[in-house]
């Protein structure tokens, strides 16, 4: 495995963590110290390598076998014609300018809008003309987007100092793409597994069993259904569901002795399948051809695979479709179908004995049963349907050019490759989300997110995420609650809340996610033990009394084992020893008397120490070898010290938690507990001690807190960042945050708190602030906002264009210049300028003209004022507030526009109504900011910087919060950062005796003397350094408030929100009350004076809207009133009128 | 209470001073009403003026910290502040802009030549007045002295022209001379003789004597003493008072200890007398004042008082003003 130095913890940092308990010559107990072996994973691992992996394995091996099962191109017209690819490979990421091609680098694509993608490179082999066959190789048929940090990366294998020198973060994990300059996640998707037997009941409660076969070609459902005792085949491509007796004769098994001795002998079988039996007698099919002549009738006409032109008739269509679409992974060769006979059969067993014992139902949410679709899945699934639009483009191509007689030249395919499908398909697909797979009638969209770059948590989170397939809207618990099955694979608090709860989920710390793995070896390997392969075993082996253990690959029936235990056992120490791959996973089922052996790719899994005779196979030996770094994490691997297990093989393991545990059952132990939560998770102190929702608050909250994102967030342009002046690493940490390097990018601040009432303003979670830690820089952020232009060039040769300022010239008043202020001579902003609301930093023109040709070269040149109207961008921001510009880029993108990116810069200060939180998801906003000398002090005149109240405290019970305090106050005693680390960390009883060994109460309260009075308070306070995040959702962001403003052009109502100055609705719930109260007037005045009044004048005799000087329908003026009403009215009067509808007013006096 | 003195009226208040260094002064103030005391300390935190950088003009900065990062770090250096009061404050100042009677200008001009990187600290301020300069930080954080305001690479440079004016706490935390003030009122130890009589010889000893580090079954310090001809536990004065001046908590510590040992005379008998009792003065405060280094701490007590004095003053010439005009207009009224 490929060792890459990205987006881990460094050397220095694991050496720490490895040694920070001191001198290793200590004799280490290891239920203590095996946890050390994390930061050795993740050195390895990294964060993001499921991602990383997924990819890795689609650019190295998929594209590859990708290319093989679509090689040929062929024509129609000449047969001798064709277009072979015999290899590809995926180049070094590069861009292509004024014909120079260039290696770039990821900071480069998203400073500058163009895509990190690298040439796919393929040889090539045809033929031109009559007789030529060419062999070409480097042809470049596309661009792929690649992914950060995998092999293809130019960020692979490099050191932190060579990462800062290409303007890269080094704890940014990668795994994502960018995308015209856009950070995209191809987010992990979750699927029921394909290929797999799944029992289940249907909606009338009946057991049916169900196979979703998934190969290259096609896709397909399977079901088994019951119906009135018999037992029915339900396919897509049949009208109708085929009794399966039917089906298993027409797969040649004629005798209904053998259809039992294949499924099962005994009682229950036999009177199981009595009735579907009786059905097959009833409708008279009896032999192979009567029974391919049945379901000849009830297949659908389906599309063969183009190619394939011969017609058939119509029971050798049958034959085809029982062959290749039904239960499509089991491979009919030469239309044997024992194989697929088999398997239907075992289906069958599953679902009888599931018809007699229920516990037989597959649990649907179990996780064994899922499957996660990563990005390398997802971009091959895509790459072959764009691979075959190319191949079908370049056949069509062939066609309309080979058809015709003459030919002035001979025909070159190659140089019809369109490298456009490729690379236009890959950018469109990752930049939308939208992922559409004709074959598969595929049509996905949200696969793709922005990569949030709130916090660095943020896109760690996002890194993590695993998104279900099912909808929202459905109101089911079931795929939304935790499932025992997910222990320790995903993490337990960090899902959001809402509509997306639980089916949103994100991977605990070490889990890791498969990749494909070749199955042949492993398939004879399995020979070699001793498995029968099921083309040479009869029915009664299957069905048998003395039936034997079946083995499945992948779902797949590959033979039948005599020993299972011996099989399995075998096959585990050959894993352990590297004869194997680490992540092949094999399950004894007993009940079923099966055996799994899945080599597939999506299937979750995590590292655990292998225990045999109750005996941990890692010693404390080598640890100290761990720790003296003559051992890595590959090497315990290698040695079978510590394997890889995945849902299913977990579920028939005994775990123990500890080493205290370890009994003569055990096979493995946990490598430490803390490992069940996920990042966002990971940042909470003693989260063991909270209540669950509050951490699962944190898990959101913790996604918004500021602080510093990326070592290069200076570099970056981004539409918005949230900066924290001065960040804190939190007093109270955990291992994971010394693991995900938390420590070095944190958002938040230790603040002292004070945990007492104050003043009123801190009621309903409102903080009190303290003014002096405010001008200290207490909670103080940057923020940094994108304005970019683009210079457009446009079909008529014009494009836009910068002009500088206008000059004070007589014509131009000095007050339009104000506008122009910041600008440079070169038309756009200067670097360290303060904008004002209305300022224009780019002073842009647009041609007028940009679709007719301009001909006359003069016009060209001479292009006046007249040509170019004037179309500025101006500055809109907060009043009295001050922003400055901070940097201006001037570049150009893939299509060679001119990119003007300009970044301002504002420092704020909190201010009344900002939020913050710790993080135990106790969120409030500030109440109130009270000078230094009003703050309460303690004994040694310190004034906090938060007050917080405590009724926080008694419904929440976030007393990891109080640990946190205590744990916190100690560290700040003796100068040494505590851990609240999840199901460890310091204990409470040690912070306590520090904080007497200096002298303070060991509960942590202090006396504390009011600010105001100078009297003691009357009772003890709780005080001590708690770590708060400041949260992304600020007053200055969201306070609005309007008299008079804009309004509407058609309604003149007012408009809406806060970005069109819109007006503050009265909506209906508020009129309601003002109904009820009966003030009439307040209400007239609210919805017609200061929203639309309009003076409309009314025709007292025919009661319709006309001109004040009279009736033209009447023609008199006579009777004209005015009349004040809602202008909205108006309209819809006069819509009315235009439908021929007549609305006539009645008018009285009052 | 002394002969002849009524307790309600009080001494004349007067203050003590417990003990004194350079950076933190102790003191004892007497005879005042707790709101007079608060108003000291609130004073001291807010209201004494000093000195410190407010208007910052950024010339040149390629470093790698924004401009207004750069000021607001430039704002917090403490600057010597003896001479704060023949200042004028900006606001009230006759000039346009700054003059020398209300701002002190600094500059700062500084390029990383040196290969790797370079401190720019408040060493490197550089003040047109000789006394309102950067407060020496020697000993404090990096190896080169001085407050580090950036660490600079190689090239990067910084160019500044920085106005230090006159400013009190209240307008911002930089004006604060204080770090900490800590006030809490004094306290008295009151024995209760008879009681501690009836206990056996080997308690005694244990009140009177026990290690003085571990809390609270035993005596902070050694402030009891047994005397044995007069068969008498009595208060050491001395020792009080010089604890007092160590650590202004010291009562505190007091209570603890009384707690326990009165819990632990009432063990058995829960209508048993207590044995010794800490009682507040609230006529008596210490203070402790841990100056920033602006200005000596006593200083800062003396500065503080004057502005109190001369809030007082204002005040009264406010009331003269008021009555005056009320005379003028209701003449009558002050007749009654």
């Amino acid at each position: 495995m490929a060792v890459s130095a990205a987006g881990e913890p460094d050397d220095e940092d694991v050496k720490r963590c490895l040694h920070d308990d001191g001198p290793i010559e200590r004799p280490i107990g290891s239920v203590e110290d095996k946890w050390k072996l994390l930061p050795a994973f993740l050195k390895v691992r990294g964060l993001v390598k499921q991602h990383i992996d997924s990819f890795n394995h689609f650019v190295n091996v998929e594209i590859k076998h990708i290319i093989k099962a679509n090689e040929k191109v062929t024509c129609d017209a000449d047969p001798t014609f064709f277009l072979r690819f015999s290899d590809v490979t995926v180049g070094t990421p590069s861009a292509e300018e004024d014909m120079i091609v260039s290696e770039i680098k990821p900071q480069e694509c998203r400073l500058r809008d163009i895509t990190y993608s690298a040439p796919i490179i393929a040889s090539l082999e045809y033929t031109r003309g009559k007789k030529e066959i060419v062999r070409r190789r480097g042809m470049v048929i596309g661009r792929m987007p690649i992914m950060l940090r995998s092999s293809k990366c130019v960020l692979h294998g490099k050191s932190a100092e060579e990462l800062a020198r290409v303007g890269e973060c080094p704890i940014d994990p990668g795994g994502y793409f960018v995308v015209r300059g856009v950070e995209k996640v191809i987010l992990i998707q979750e699927q029921l597994s394909k290929n797999r037997i799944i029992v289940g009941k249907d909606n009338k409660g009946k057991v049916m069993a169900s196979v979703t076969s998934s190969t290259h070609e096609r896709k397909s459902k399977t079901n088994l259904v019951t119906n009135g005792g018999a037992i029915l085949l339900r396919h897509n491509t049949m009208t109708e569901d085929v009794p399966i007796v039917v089906v298993l004769r027409a797969m040649g098994v004629e005798s209904d002795q053998e259809i039992l001795q294949l499924i099962g002998m005994e009682p229950t079988y036999v009177e199981g399948m009595a009735a579907s039996l009786r059905e097959a007698v009833v409708l008279g099919v009896t032999t192979q051809a009567k029974a391919l002549d049945f379901i000849s009738h009830k297949v659908r006409g389906f599309s063969r695979p183009w190619g394939s032109s011969m017609r058939q008739s119509r029971v050798d269509e049958a034959r085809d479709v029982l062959a290749n679409v039904v239960l499509a992974h089991v491979p009919v060769v030469a239309y044997n179908f024992w194989p697929k006979v088999v398997y239907v059969c075992q289906m069958l067993r599953r679902m009888i004995s599931a018809q007699h014992d229920p516990s037989q139902i597959d649990d649907m949410d179990y996780y064994g049963n899922k499957r996660l679709e990563l990005a390398g899945q997802l971009l091959s699934l895509l790459f072959e349907d764009l691979f075959k639009k190319l191949c079908a483009e370049l056949k069509r191509q062939a066609d309309a050019v080979l058809s015709k007689p003459t030919r002035a030249a001979a025909f070159d395919i190659a140089k019809c490759i369109r490298q456009d499908t490729i690379t236009l398909g890959f950018s469109h697909a990752i930049s939308t989300g939208n992922w559409s797979v004709k074959r598969f009638k595929m049509e996905r969209s949200g696969v793709t997110q922005v990569l949030s770059r709130l916090s660095f948590i943020s896109a760690l989170g996002m890194m993590t995420r695993i998104m279900s397939q099912f909808e929202k809207t459905r109101k089911v618990s079931g795929p939304r609650s935790l499932q025992p099955s997910q222990w320790g694979m995903l993490c337990p608090s960090d899902t959001p809340e809402g509509e997306a709860c639980g089916l949103v989920k994100n991977l605990a710390l070490t889990t890791h996610v498969t990749t494909d793995d070749d199955e042949a070896p492993i398939a004879r390997l399995a020979m070699n033990l001793g498995v029968e392969d099921v083309h040479l075993l009869p029915g009664l082996d299957f069905g048998g009394n003395g039936r034997c253990t079946l083995v499945f690959i992948n779902g797949m029936l590959l033979g039948m084992h005599r020993d299972p235990d011996r099989f399995v056992r075998s096959l585990r120490t050959l894993r352990r020893c590297g004869r194997l791959g680490e992540f092949v996973s094999v399950q004894l089922h007993p009940t079923q008397r099966t055996v799994h052996i899945a080599a597939d790719a999506g299937r979750v899994c995590r590292p655990l120490i292998v225990v045999e005779d109750g005996v941990p196979a890692v010693t404390p030996v080598h640890m100290s070898e761990l720790a003296e770094g003559v051992r890595d994490w590959q090497d315990f691997i290698r040695e079978g010290l510590i394997e890889y297990l995945d849902v299913n093989e977990e579920n028939s393991s005994e775990i123990a938690l500890y080493e205290r545990d370890v009994h003569a059952d055990t096979t493995h132990l946990e490598i430490d507990p803390l490992t069940i939560l996920g990042v966002c998770a990971g940042l909470i102190p003693y989260p063991h001690h909270n209540q669950s929702p509050r951490n699962t608050y944190q898990c959101a909250m913790g996604k918004q807190a500021m602080g510093a994102i990326a070592c290069n967030q200076h570099e970056r342009i981004d539409t918005i960042l949230y900066l924290l002046v001065y960040p804190h690493q939190p007093l109270v940490k955990s291992r994971t945050i010394d693991l995900i390097g938390f420590s070095k990018l944190p958002a938040g601040h230790n603040a002292v708190v004070a945990v007492m009432s104050y003043s009123g303003y801190d009621i309903e979670d409102a903080l009190i602030l303290n003014r002096a830690s405010l001008d200290r820089g207490f909670g103080r952020c940057i923020v940094m906002r994108k304005y970019s232009a683009n210079l457009k060039k446009y079909a008529n040769q014009t494009s836009d264009r910068i002009v500088a300022p206008p000059s004070a010239t007589g014509a131009v008043k000095s007050v339009q210049l104000q506008r122009f202020r910041v600008l440079d001579a070169d038309g756009i902003c200067a670097v360290g300028e303060r904008l004002q609301s209305g300022d224009i930093f780019v002073n842009k023109q647009v041609p007028v003209n940009t679709s007719d040709t301009i001909t006359n070269t003069e016009a060209l040149a001479g292009a006046g004022a007249e040509a170019f109207r004037p179309s500025p961008m101006s500055y809109k921001g907060p009043p009295h507030h001050d922003t400055y510009i901070d940097r201006v880029m001037i570049s150009s993108n893939e299509n060679d526009h001119f990119v003007i990116k300009i970044r301002v810069r504002s420092t704020r200060s909190p201010e009344l109504g900002d939020k913050f939180s710790s993080r135990h998801g106790q969120k409030g906003v500030c109440g109130l900011i009270v000078g230094h000398q009003d703050m309460p002090f303690n004994d040694f005149g310190m004034a906090p910087d938060i007050i917080m109240n405590p009724h926080g405290f008694p419904s929440r019970m976030t007393v990891g919060k109080m640990m946190e305090l205590l744990a916190g106050k100690a560290a700040v005693l003796d100068g040494h950062l505590r851990y609240g680390t999840a199901f460890g960390g310091d204990k409470v009883d040690d912070c306590a005796s520090v904080l007497v060994k200096h002298g303070f109460n060991y509960a942590g309260k202090d006396f504390v003397t009011s600010g105001i009075t100078g009297e003691p308070l009357a009772a003890y306070v709780f005080f001590g350094p708690i770590y708060y995040q400041k949260l992304k959702h600020m007053v200055m962001d969201k306070m609005h408030a309007r008299a008079r403003g804009p309004r509407a052009v058609l309604t003149r109502q007012p408009t809406e929100g806060r970005s069109r100055d819109g007006g503050l609705r009265l909506g209906e719930m508020e009129r309601d009350c003002l109904i009820g109260y009966g003030a009439s007037m307040l209400l007239n005045e609210r919805l017609v004076h200061s929203s639309d009044g309009f003076i409309a004048h009314v025709c007292q005799k025919c009661g319709l809207l006309c001109h004040h000087l009279g009736c033209r329908n009447c023609r008199t003026s006579i009777h004209t009133q005015p009349m004040r009403l809602p202008y909205a009215c108006k309209l819809l009067l006069q819509e009315l009128q235009s439908m021929n509808i007549v609305p006539r007013l009645t008018l009285s006096d009052t | 209470m002394e002969r002849g003195k009524d307790e309600r009226l009080g001494g004349e208040p007067g203050v003590e001073v417990l003990h004194l260094t350079e950076d933190r002064i102790t003191f004892m103030l007497n005879n005042v009403d707790i709101s007079v005391a608060n108003s000291l300390r609130r004073v001291m935190l807010a209201e004494v003026p000093t000195m410190a950088i407010d208007l910052v003009e950024v010339k040149e900065n390629t470093s790698v910290l924004h401009d207004e990062f750069i000021a607001h770090r430039l704002g917090l250096i403490p600057l010597r502040s003896e001479m704060a009061a023949q200042f004028n404050y900006a606001r009230d100042c006759t000039c346009d802009d700054s003059c020398p009677r209300c701002s002190v200008k600094f500059t700062l001009d500084v390029k990383c030549e040196e290969a790797h990187r370079r401190n720019i600290t408040s060493k490197d301020l550089v003040s047109e007045h000789p006394d309102v300069v950067p407060i020496d930080a020697d000993g404090l954080g990096d190896d080169l002295g001085g407050i580090v305001i950036v660490k600079m690479g190689r090239g990067q440079e910084l160019r500044i022209e920085a106005i230090a004016r006159k400013g009190i706490g209240k307008e911002h935390a930089k004006f604060n001379p204080v770090g900490t003030v800590a006030m809490c009122a004094d306290g008295a130890i009151d024995l209760n003789h008879d009681a501690l009589s009836t206990l056996p010889l080997d308690k005694i000893y244990e009140f009177v004597n026990t290690p003085t580090d571990d809390p609270p079954g035993n005596c902070p310090a050694k402030v009891l003493l047994y005397n044995d001809i007069s068969k008498a536990i009595q208060v050491n004065e001395q020792a009080v008072d010089e604890e007092k001046a160590r650590d202004i908590n010291f009562f505190d510590k007091m209570a603890y200890f009384a707690e326990w040992w009165n819990d632990f005379n009432q063990l058995k008998d829960k209508t048993a007398p207590e044995l010794i009792r800490i009682r507040d003065r609230p006529d008596r405060f210490i203070y402790s004042v841990e100056s920033t280094g602006v200005m000596p701490p006593a200083l800062i007590a003396k500065v503080a008082i004057d502005v109190l004095r001369e809030k007082v003053n204002q005040l009264q010439r406010e009331v003269a003003k008021g009555v005056e005009d009320a005379m003028d207009g209701h003449g009558y009224a002050m007749a009654m």
